[in-house]
This record gives structure tokens, C-alpha cells and sequence, in this order.
């Protein structure tokens, strides 16, 4: 099997196993929903009108969220969609490729649901004009999470403990990502020109970690018990 | 020196004849990790410091006129400057010997990457404490989150903390290896992306450096720099052996309970 | 078919300080069943998750149907059929939806047929599209050998694979193992049983603490251990 038939197998079945029975998609919503509200209560959604604070905001939103998403890709070692996946005859990059792709769309979906809330809750506006640069910055972010995530996720998830491990072995390597991603929202949210810059930062996460993730994840993957 | 170095832990202990044990890997080995017993660590922070008080004495000593005059605060640079600068060479030694344990599965490089990153992890304190310290005296408060170097230790310093907490809870799974080279890879793979998030995205204000570049002052800085590695190159040493004298006692009990089940 | 199914030499295996495998050199030929006993944690299960794959040997040199592992894994797993403990089907989708996600991945022709004809074979048809977490741990086990024998392996990797089996599972199980190796299939059979090693298997292997204490046909091993019992 082709290294490119393997990966949208594994995308394809990833998808059909969320449709079945959305316990990834819901369990990421559902934490989103509660951060959100807690966080925009805790700040006095009303006077938080600094765009920059707002980003912020709805960015360790999606963090936290995606966390969730990533856990859940290889919930406990006894995962059987995992084993299953580690005994078919395709390369591990392609699991890989795989399992980021589809976390990407499920932490997409999540995101996209959240917006709404997001904006009726700061009674916030996104201005049209900046709307496809906001779009390919959160996209590029959420990829890099996404990429970050399964790799991670992939060695703490048969771990005990391993779902508080891996936000702490996450979150500061994520900085970057963060820092860019909330700099290009929050400029983006208040009107302003974020230039190249975060969109460059954060296509350099993303190759960076894509890469990693080719490489290391047949390490990361072997010997799960 | 004489920290407790744990090769007796009882639990450990083959247990009296005739009375076999119901399971045989049973027993807590945990003690055998010096970062899990916080005494050996203790000391050895203890024993660094004092060696990098000697050495800063020493330093000063040699420093010029007119360094001393504007006081010894800015003595703290010929601390903070080399230990960044050895922090930085022992991440990216951490990285290619782990890079070397994934290829190969060496346990002795395991180990070298393993007593690496908790080298650097003591020093990337001692570059956060010193920085502080230093940012009080030059801008009057102990966290700057204008000055982009300090920031950037700080996320170094929880990466590698994790890098410790990662070698710590997975103390007994035979993963452990292989999941420690890679965080610590992927740890120095994001060196760079912190570096320039934070330039380009953080709310620095201040000139990374404030320098005055007198000849003297380099000359100083460039002997506590060669001096400093090699110190921390003994550090690691320490904690290298640790580790190994406690991997040795493990092999050592793993044996004799292969004898006892070769015996039954 | 000459070349062996399995070729282990010097095989070596350690979980930190613990040596799981002590170095086994052994072969497994085409057409035949080999059996692998011993005790809990002789080293078993460990032994059989590298020949799947899933797991690295420290040392030694293996061939897996004919490709040498670690370097060849991937052309190893598709000619390869495994029963672990786990089913290792999706619980929240049907057995039928499972099997198909395996034969996608695995290029199975025309899955369909092949699909109702292995769930007919194990009488698991009438649930066949039932969510897998409603299963038994029988039908569960049934439905692992589904799995394993889907993509029709050269060699079939079996860890305790009557565990959970009524009467009839287990009889069906021996016909399978049987009727692979009368097509010239292999098959690793691990177990603590010595009736299914009596029923199915050519030649046995006693694993103990990570070494090879036995190694022959499987009627003299399956007397020497009975022997050993009564002793
Ligand atoms: N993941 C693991 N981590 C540590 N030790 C393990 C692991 N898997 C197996 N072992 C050890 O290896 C030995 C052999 O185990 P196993 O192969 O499962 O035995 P069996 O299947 O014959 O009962 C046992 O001592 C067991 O404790
Ligand atoms: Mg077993």
C-alpha cells in the first residue's frame, strides 16, 4: 500500500470512527463551551475590549481543548484503534500523517463551533478585511498543534498519568505557536496589519514539527503495552 | 561528599532463603534515581554553587578597575553568561545523544543524555536565578518580562523540567529511553522557535545586551567562559555517575533474582 | 515453500534491568504448526509481539515470512495474522465496519465476501453488525481471529488464542489452525494449553525464564512437561 492510500485510509477511518459516535468532537466542544465561559467571567468580558487579551483568550481556549482531541487520539494504551492501526502493513509515517490530519479536522471543528459563542459572549465582530489572513493563521496553528500533539500523545497516552504529562510536556513547547498565533489574532481582531511574521513563525512550527513527527514517530510508537 | 547513594533500598533486598517472594519483580527500585531522592540532588546543587561562588571570587579578583567600580552587581554577568552559554551547549549534547539512543538503543548513551539533561536543567536554574538577580539591579524588579533572554530561559526551563518529570514517571518502563530522547530532541528543536517568538511577539523593550566592551572586561568574561564548561563538565560527570551506580545495582538485583529462578 | 516462517538466532529482550528473552534460536517451518509454552511471564507474549512487529529485539537476527525484521517490517505485517489479547477492533464500530476499516488497510480484494464469509465461518453473522463493545469475551476472541486470518497470512501469530472459547470455539480454532497449515501456512501457536498443543501443533517450544528449555515434537515436549508435573 502507497504511502499517500495508507494516510487517507487512515483519515477516512479516523473520520468514520468520530461520526459513529462523536465523543472526541463532543468532549472537545464541551471543555471549549466551559473554558470560554469561565475565562471570559474571570476577565469581565465586558471591559476586556483589548483585542490582544481577547486572543488570548480564545486561544487558550482551543488549547486546552485540543489537549482533549489529542488525548483521545490514543486514549490508553488499550486502544485497539491504535494497536489495530500498528499491525496494518503501512508505514508508521503514514499513521503519523494520519492521526495529525484527522485531529486537525476534529480541533477545526472545535474551533470553528466555538467561534460563535466566542463572539456573542465579548460581543466581539471579526472585521471582513483581515478575515482569510485570521483563517490561515488559526489553520496553521491548530496543523502545529495538531502535528505536536499526536506525537506527544502517542508516548504519554499508555502511560499513567500520562493526560496531566502530556499538558505539561505540551504547553511549553506549544510558546511559540501561541505567541505568534495570539500576536496575529489579536492585531488581526483590532483592525491592524499582523505583517508576515506570525504567519512565517508559524509555518516554520509546523515543518518543524510535521518533520519531527515523520522521523520520531516509529520510535514513539513502538513497544506500547 | 557523601550522599546516600540507595543501592541498599530494602525493599530491593533478595528476600530470605526459602521464602520465595510471590512476584519477583516486586519492590520499589524508585530510591535507585537520584532526581526521585531530592538529597543527592540537593547536595550536588549545594556543591555547584559553592564551586561557582569560588570561581566568581576568583573572577572578580581578576577583574578591571572599572568593572568593580560601577559595583559587583554586574559581577553576576561573568555567572549568568557563561552558565547560558553552557546551558545551551548541554541541550543541544542532551539532543545528539539522544539522537544516538534512538539509532542505536545504548543504554550508555541513555544514560550520558539522561545525566545531560539534568545537568542543564540545574543550570538553566542558576541562569534564571542570576538573571533575576541581575534584572533587579539593573531595572529594579526580579521578573523583567521585557528582557527576551530571561523569557526564553524561563520556557527552556519548563521544557526541561518536563524532560525530568518525563524521565521520572516512566522510571520502571522499558519506554523510558526512547521517549526521553525524543522530548529531549523535540526540546531543542524549539530553542530556535522560542527564541524568535519572543523577539518578534514578546513585549521586550530592552537591548538584549548592556554590555560595555572594554578589552579587559572581554578578556575576564572569555576566562570565566572556558573556565565554566569545564566545571560543569565535572557536574555532569557527578550526576552521570549517579545515575550509573544506581543502574548498576538495579542490574545487580535483577540478577540475583534470576539466580533464585534459575535455582527453584 | 523452503524458507522458514520464522528464523530467530540468538534473540534477545530486556525490560530495563529485567532480561524478558535470554537469546532463543529456533525456527518455525512452512506447514507447520509450532507451539510455544511455558509459564506466566516466561517470556511468551514478549516473544510474540516482536515477531508481530510491535515490539524491537536488543538483540539477535530474525526473518518474519521470509523479511528480516526490524528492517522490513511493513512487507512482514502484511503477511502476517495476529491474535493478542486485545481484539483489537474499534469498540464503538460494528464487527462488520471493523473488519472493513482492517481489510482497507490491509488491501483486502472484494472485502465484502470475504467479510460474511469469515463471520458466517465463526458464527458471528447474526451480530456481525452490532457496536464490538456489546460483544462477549468469547465472541470477542472470535472476532480477533476473524481479524487475524481476514488478509489470509502466510503465518498466523497466535497469543493464548483459546482464552474465553467455548467447546465449539475451541474446536473451530483447532480446524483453522489446522486447515492454514494444510495449505502451507505457519503458525506460532502460544499457549498455557497443553490440549490445544496436542490437537494442533507439530512441534513445541518450553520457554522458561526467557530461555529455550525444550525444543522437539510436540508429543515428546507435551509428555515431558506431563512428566515434569507429576514429578
Ligand atoms: N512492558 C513491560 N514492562 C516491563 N516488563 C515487562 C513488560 N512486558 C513484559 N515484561 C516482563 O517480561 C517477562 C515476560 O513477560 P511475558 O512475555 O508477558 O510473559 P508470558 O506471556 O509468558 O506470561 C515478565 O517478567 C514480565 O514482567
Ligand atoms: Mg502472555
Amino acid at each position: 500500500m502507497t504511502g499517500w492510500r495508507a494516510f487517507s485510509t487512515v483519515v477516512r477511518w479516523d473520520v468514520a470512527r468520530e461520526m459513529r459516535r462523536r465523543s472526541t468532537l463532543a468532549a472537545m466542544a464541551a471543555t471549549a463551551l466551559v473554558v470560554l465561559f469561565v475565562l471570559s467571567f474571570a476577565v469581565d468580558a465586558r471591559r476586556a475590549d483589548d483585542p490582544r487579551i481577547r486572543a488570548g483568550l480564545l486561544w487558550v481556549t482551543w488549547i486546552l481543548a485540543g489537549a482533549v482531541g489529542a488525548e483521545r487520539a490514543f486514549r490508553g494504551g488499550r486502544d485497539a484503534m491504535t494497536d489495530g492501526f500498528l499491525l496494518a502493513p503501512i508505514p508508521r509515517a503514514s499513521l503519523f500523517w494520519g492521526r495529525t490530519v484527522s485531529t486537525f479536522l476534529f480541533t477545526t471543528a472545535m474551533s470553528a463551533l466555538s467561534i460563535p459563542v466566542f463572539l456573542v459572549l465579548f460581543d466581539a465582530s471579526v472585521p471582513s478585511a483581515g478575515l482569510a489572513w485570521l483563517a490561515a493563521v488559526s489553520l496553521l496553528a491548530l496543523l502545529g498543534m495538531s502535528a505536536l500533539g499526536v506525537l506527544l500523545a502517542s508516548m504519554t497516552s499508555s502511560v499513567r498519568g500520562g493526560d496531566v504529562l502530556l499538558r505539561l510536556l505540551m504547553l511549553p513547547v506549544l510558546l511559540p505557536a501561541v505567541a505568534a498565533a495570539v500576536t496575529g489574532t489579536g492585531q488581526l481582531l483590532g483592525g491592524q496589519d499582523p505583517g508576515i511574521r506570525p504567519a512565517a513563525l508559524l509555518l516554520a512550527f509546523d515543518l518543524t514539527f510535521l518533520g519531527a513527527g515523520h522521523l520520531l514517530f516509529d520510535h514513539a510508537a513502538e513497544d506500547r503495552t | 561528599m557523601n550522599a546516600p547513594a540507595d543501592i541498599s533500598h530494602p525493599a530491593g533486598m533478595p528476600p530470605p532463603a526459602g521464602m520465595p517472594p510471590d512476584d519477583p519483580d516486586a519492590g520499589d527500585r524508585g530510591g535507585a534515581y537520584p532526581f526521585a531522592s531530592a538529597i543527592p540532588f540537593a547536595a550536588h546543587a549545594a556543591v555547584a554553587f559553592a564551586g561557582v561562588g569560588w570561581l566568581d571570587h576568583l573572577i572578580a579578583s581578576l577583574a578591571p578597575q572599572a568593572v568593580k567600580q560601577i559595583g559587583t552587581s554586574y559581577l553576576i554577568q561573568y555567572y549568568h553568561v557563561p552558565a547560558a552559554i553552557s546551558m545551551y551547549l548541554f541541550f543541544l549534547l542532551c539532543a545528539v545523544a539522544g539522537i544516538v539512543v534512538l539509532a542505536t538503543g545504548s543504554p550508555v548513551w541513555d544514560r550520558r543524555a539522561h545525566a545531560l539533561g539534568l545537568t542543564a536543567l540545574l543550570l538553566n536554574a542558576i541562569v534564571l536565578g542570576t538573571g533575576m538577580v541581575w534584572g533587579k539591579t539593573a531595572w529594579g524588579v526580579w521578573w523583567d518580562w521585557a528582557d527576551p533572554r530571561l523569557l526564553t530561559s524561563a520556557v527552556a526551563f519548563l521544557m526541561y523540567l518536563g524532560y525530568s518529570m518525563l524521565q521520572d514517571a516512566l522510571r520502571d518502563d522499558p519506554r523510558r529511553a526512547k521517549f526521553a530522547a525524543i522530548y529531549g530532541i523535540v526540546a531543542l528543536l524549539n530553542l530556535p522557535l522560542v527564541h524568535y517568538a519572543i523577539k518578534w511577539f514578546g513585549t521586550a523593550s530592552h537591548p538584549a545586551d548592556v554590555k560595555m566592551k572594554t578589552p579587559e572586561i572581554s578578556m575576564t568574561l572569555s576566562v570565566a567562559m572556558s573556565v565554566f564548561p569545564v566545571f560543569w563538565l565535572l557536574v555532569y560527570r557527578w550526576v552521570h555517575d549517579r545515575l550509573a551506580l544506581a543502574a548498576r545495582a538495579e542490574t545487580v538485583m535483577a540478577r540475583l533474582r534470576r539466580l533464585e529462578e534459575d535455582v527453584r | 515453500m523452503s524458507a522458514p516462517a520464522v528464523s530467530a538466532r540468538g534473540l534477545a529482550k530486556r525490560f530495563g534491568p529485567r532480561e524478558a528473552l535470554r537469546g532463543l534460536t529456533f525456527d518455525a517451518e512452512p506447514g507447520r504448526c509450532l507451539a510455544v509454552v511455558g509459564h506466566n511471564g516466561s517470556g511468551k507474549t514478549t516473544l510474540l509481539r516482536i515477531l508481530a512487529t510491535l515490539s524491537r529485539a536488543d538483540a539477535g537476527e530474525l526473518s518474519v515470512a521470509g523479511r528480516s525484521l526490524p528492517k522490513e517490517s511493513v512487507a512482514v505485517r502484511a503477511r502476517i495474522g495476529v491474535v493478542l489479547d486485545d481484539a483489537l477492533l474499534p469498540s464503538d464500530l460494528s464487527l462488520a465496519e471493523g473488519l472493513r476499516m482492517h481489510a482497507d488497510l490491509h488491501g483486502v480484494p472484494s472485502p465484502e465476501a470475504r467479510i460474511a464469509e469469515l463471520c458466517e465461518r465463526f458464527g458471528l453473522a447474526p451480530r456481525q453488525d452490532d457496536p464490538v463493545r456489546t460483544f462477549s469475551r468469547g465472541m470477542l476472541q472470535r472476532a480477533a481471529l476473524c481479524r487475524a486470518l481476514l488478509h489470509a497470512p502466510e503465518l498466523l501469530l497466535l497469543d493464548e488464542p483459546s482464552n474465553g472459547l467455548d467447546a465449539s470455539g475451541t474446536a473451530l480454532l483447532d480446524a483453522e489452525i489446522r486447515a492454514h497449515c494444510a495449505r502451507g501456512g505457519a503458525a506460532v501457536l502460544v499457549t498455557h494449553d497443553l490440549e490445544r498443543v496436542a490437537a494442533c501443533a507439530d512441534r513445541a517450544l518450553h520457554l522458561r525464564s526467557g530461555r529455550i528449555d525444550a525444543d522437539g515434537p510436540a508429543a515428546d515436549v507435551i509428555r515431558a512437561l506431563r512428566g515434569g508435573a507429576a514429578a
